[in-house]
């Protein structure tokens, strides 16, 4: 009865909310249907990873192909270079979370304390440049400045007697060049929600760290980041989401085949098996093996950041 | 009451006119254009588009892909939601997902366009076992990988006709003086350029070092087709080429650029001599010209001999092919059968598809070759530019196109022949190379792929490794070349062997 009456309340509760909220709910429409259409829909297509899908069938190939269950998987897997893929993925990605997370932090934190108002935000243009351009110009500006004809990096390396080194076409330096491309472009960019948190900090904080006879790096490990701990935190379980994606577009605009043993990921394998082999199921597996990994990441970070007693991201 | 009758009057004559408007309607052919399509402008697509639309009642809506990365851009397109009708591929892979049509019956309504192809052969490169013609043929046993050499680098270096180099060895002290000499300047001759791969050091050298070259070969102790670099001789080349590389002869970077970079240098006069595809070198030779008047290339018609052996290998046809799609309607692939079959059954329509039409971009050479100029189809570029028209570059026009271009003799606004055409008359007929020993047998890597299970991992096990010896990534030694080979058999080299004899014995009938 109690059970009855419960669910008879939430049910006026309900259409109470959905009156009240009319419009609001009216104008969720559009995303809802964007997300249902654009991203829940196209997941049917991972039925193709199952299947031997030939390509150009369209909509009813996915109906009409044979079934071969976990065949693809285990194709994936007896390659020689499956782990070879994945490492790269992950290593790639790593370095990149090493490298570029806490710099954006950092950024922040200095951009933060920065006092005169003209020269803090010419820092912050400066620094948010790189990521309005497009990936293939900034792989165009690494393949010139590191050229060995000409490069601007090779040109210091012989004014000091060097000899000049193919930075992009050496696997001991590949890996190097994707971490510092992508460090220059983004660590502008992701500073600015680091930089919205601390606004959101109360200066009576920093007064009474100062009243206390806090110095600025007291304050920094005491105040600042403390109180930006939350959104490091949700950056931080999104970015892990993120660990199998090692940046295609900067990769496959870069690499060669003289890198495979340290440029070949992931994604670009599905690329070269997907359109120009035209496997389309066995470049859907090698995928759908992926989105699972980044998920167990996500679903792990989330629940671990849950355990320090930091915000998740549900 | 009289307004009702206007009305009427009016929807009437409306519906009347409606058939009329539909009938009047171009039949419309999506076609994605070969890689010999450059950079036209808008309005110079626009006037040949409307002089095709004109003779043939057919639009040709053309897409023109960029040069790099066209098998993945055409797969997209073909993937996307327009229906393209025709586009160039290798037949043996798109019948394979019956996503094209066999064009026996449609060959009747192209007889000009056929008969064409009679002295060439090319049509065998795009039949089946059944007799099933999938396209129209692309290409033909050819050679395209001759080695060109700079011949006004040759004379600074003080060379004669007599003295140019003919065999490897030769070649190969002239590479390293140009490196030293430095024609261009600056430190930045580049004595040897490649296609950005070693499959063109392959076509170009290979057949020095081994008895079939670049080609497939049976290996008589246990009668199996191996692939190239299983051949006794493969470690001599790369060693060869390994060391060019590491001397500087070949630049650094080649390994990494695409065929448009490649171009670029040999555009821009810095190289010195040329293992890429003679196409590119050809058809940059224009603005070669421009950078550096006195620059010419030169290439024994002989062929280049290491030890009495030819070095260069000949191009197999292979399956590539004008491909139509097998949803589209009958009466669009007739259509653009009809464009084809006007462009291919005049000479001059056909040339007026790569130049822009006759009058406007280009002519007979009458003034100075008299009428005779119109059967031998001499011809000269017009100035187009001062006469106020756009630019225009190969959009429509089709590279199935290679007989048409065999048969005439093309000179520039500066009297100077066409470099791709005069190559093009030699190479198909008197050029020196290595033919090879599957020349006329057709792969089908969708049924290799299927049946060996590493098949892939081989290809890039192979395209990786060779490429990490070439350029010192790896040591190559002859311990680790060995080592190299086993690992292939540890991944499934035996089978692949078998496989590439099963398909061989099928298509020779010995099974």
């Amino acid at each position: 009865m109690a059970r009855k009456t419960k669910a008879i309340n939430d049910r006026l509760t309900w259409r109470k909310s959905f009156n009240k909220y009319k419009l609001l709910y009216l104008m969720l429409i559009p995303g809802v249907l964007w997300y249902v259409l654009f991203k829940y829909a196209p997941m049917f297509g991972i039925v193709i990873a199952f299947e031997k899908y030939q390509p150009f069938s369209g909509l009813k190939g996915m109906f009409n192909s044979k079934w071969v269950g976990l065949y693809w998987f285990r194709r994936f897997f007896k390659s020689i270079y499956a782990w070879r893929l994945i490492r790269n993925s992950l290593l790639i990605s790593l370095k990149k979370l090493v490298v570029c997370f806490p710099s954006s932090i950092l950024l922040a934190i200095l951009l933060n304390a920065i006092p005169g108002k003209i020269y803090k935000k010419s820092i912050q243009t400066v620094s948010y440049l790189p990521h309005f351009l497009s990936t293939v110009v900034v792989c165009s500006i690494v393949r010139t400045v590191t050229s060995v004809d000409g490069g601007l990096i090779n040109m210091i390396i012989k004014a000091f007697g060097g000899e000049p080194i193919f930075f992009i076409g050496r696997n001991e330096y590949f890996q190097g060049v994707l971490v510092i491309t992508e460090l220059w472009k983004t660590i502008g960019w992701n500073s600015i929600v680091y930089l919205a948190a601390m606004t959101g900090i109360d200066p009576e904080l920093y007064e009474a760290a100062t009243v206390d006879g806090a110095n600025w790096h007291h304050k920094i490990l005491h105040v600042t980041l403390p109180a930006i701990a939350p959104i490091i935190s949700l950056m931080f379980i999104l970015r892990c989401g993120e660990l199998l994606n090692a940046g295609f577009e900067q990769v496959f605009l870069l690499y060669s085949s003289a890198v495979y043993e340290t440029g070949d990921i992931i994604d670009t394998y599905v690329y070269r098996e997907g359109l120009v082999s035209l496997n389309y199921s066995y470049s859907t597996a090698v995928n759908v093996f992926k989105s699972v990994v980044a998920l167990v990441m996500v679903l792990g970070s989330n629940f671990v950041a849950k355990k320090m007693g930091q915000e998740g991201i549900w | 009451m009289k307004k009702l009758l206007a009305l009427a009057l009016a929807l009437a004559l409306l519906c009347a006119m409606a058939p009329l408007a539909i009938a009047d309607e171009p039949i419309t052919v999506t076609v994605i254009g070969p890689e010999s399509a450059t950079n036209s402008s808008n309005e110079g697509y626009k006037l040949v588009q409307d002089w095709i639309l004109e003779n043939t009642g057919v639009l040709i809506n053309q897409i023109t892909l960029d040069g790099t990365n066209n098998t993945e851009k055409q797969n997209a397109l073909l993937t996307g939601d327009t229906t393209i009708d025709v586009w160039w591929g290798d037949w043996m892979q798109y019948s394979e997902y019956g996503m094209i049509r066999t064009m026996n019956e449609y060959l009747a309504d192209i007889p000009n366009t056929m008969k064409n192809w009679e002295n060439f052969g090319g049509l065998a490169t795009v039949t089946d076992s059944e007799g099933n013609v999938w396209g129209l043929p692309r290409n033909c046993n050819r050679v395209f990988y001759q080695t060109f050499i700079r011949e006004d680098f040759l004379k600074q270096l003080g060379y004669t006709e007599e003295t140019y180099p003919t065999t490897f060895e030769e070649f190969e002290k002239y590479l390293y003086a140009v490196k030293e000499a430095d024609p261009f300047g600056n430190g930045e001759t580049i004595a040897l350029i490649t296609r950005g791969n070693m499959t063109t050091m392959e076509y170009h050298f290979l057949g020095g070092f081994t008895k079939h070259g670049y080609s497939n070969w049976l290996d008589e102790t246990d009668g199996l087709v191996k692939p190239y670099y299983l051949q006794e001789g493969y470690y001599d080349f790369l060693e060869k080429m390994h060391q060019w590389y590491a001397d500087g002869i070949i630049h650094k970077e080649n390994y990494s650029w695409d065929t448009n970079t490649v171009k670029q240098y040999l555009a821009s006069g810095r190289v010195a001599a040329s293992a890429a595809y003679s196409t590119d070198l050809c058809n940059q030779y224009i603005n070669l010209r421009a950078n550096v008047p006195e620059a010419k290339w030169w290439a024994s018609v002989n062929g280049m001999t290491r030890n009495g052996e030819l070095c260069e290998t000949q191009i197999k046809a292979a399956s590539g092919a004008m491909l139509f799609n097998a949803k589209s309607s009958d009466e669009t692939i007739r259509a653009y059968l009809k464009v084809l079959e006007f462009l291919f059954s005049d000479w001059a329509n056909n040339y007026s598809a790569q130049k822009g039409p006759q009058g406007i971009y280009w002519d007979y050479d009458v003034e100075n070759y008299g009428e005779e100029a119109k059967t031998l189809h001499i011809v000269k570029d017009l100035d187009y530019e001062a006469a106020g028209y756009p630019k225009y570059s190969k959009d429509f026009w089709y590279s199935i196109g290679l007989p048409m271009e065999s048969d005439c003799v093309m000179y520039d606004a500066d009297g100077v022949q066409n470099m791709q055409n005069e190559w093009i008359r030699h190479q198909g007929d008197t050029f020196a190379a290595k033919a090879p020993f599957d020349l006329n047998i057709n792969y089908n890597t969708t049924e290799m792929a299927e049946n060996v299970m590493s098949y892939n991992d081989i290809q890039t096990k192979v395209e990786e490794d060779i490429m990490s010896f070439f350029n010192g990534q790896k040591e190559l030694t002859k311990e680790n070349w060995d080592k190299f080979v086993q690992e292939l058999y540890g991944i499934g080299m035996q089978e692949y062997c078998e496989e590439l004899t099963r398909q061989y014995k099928h298509a020779k009938g010995l099974d």
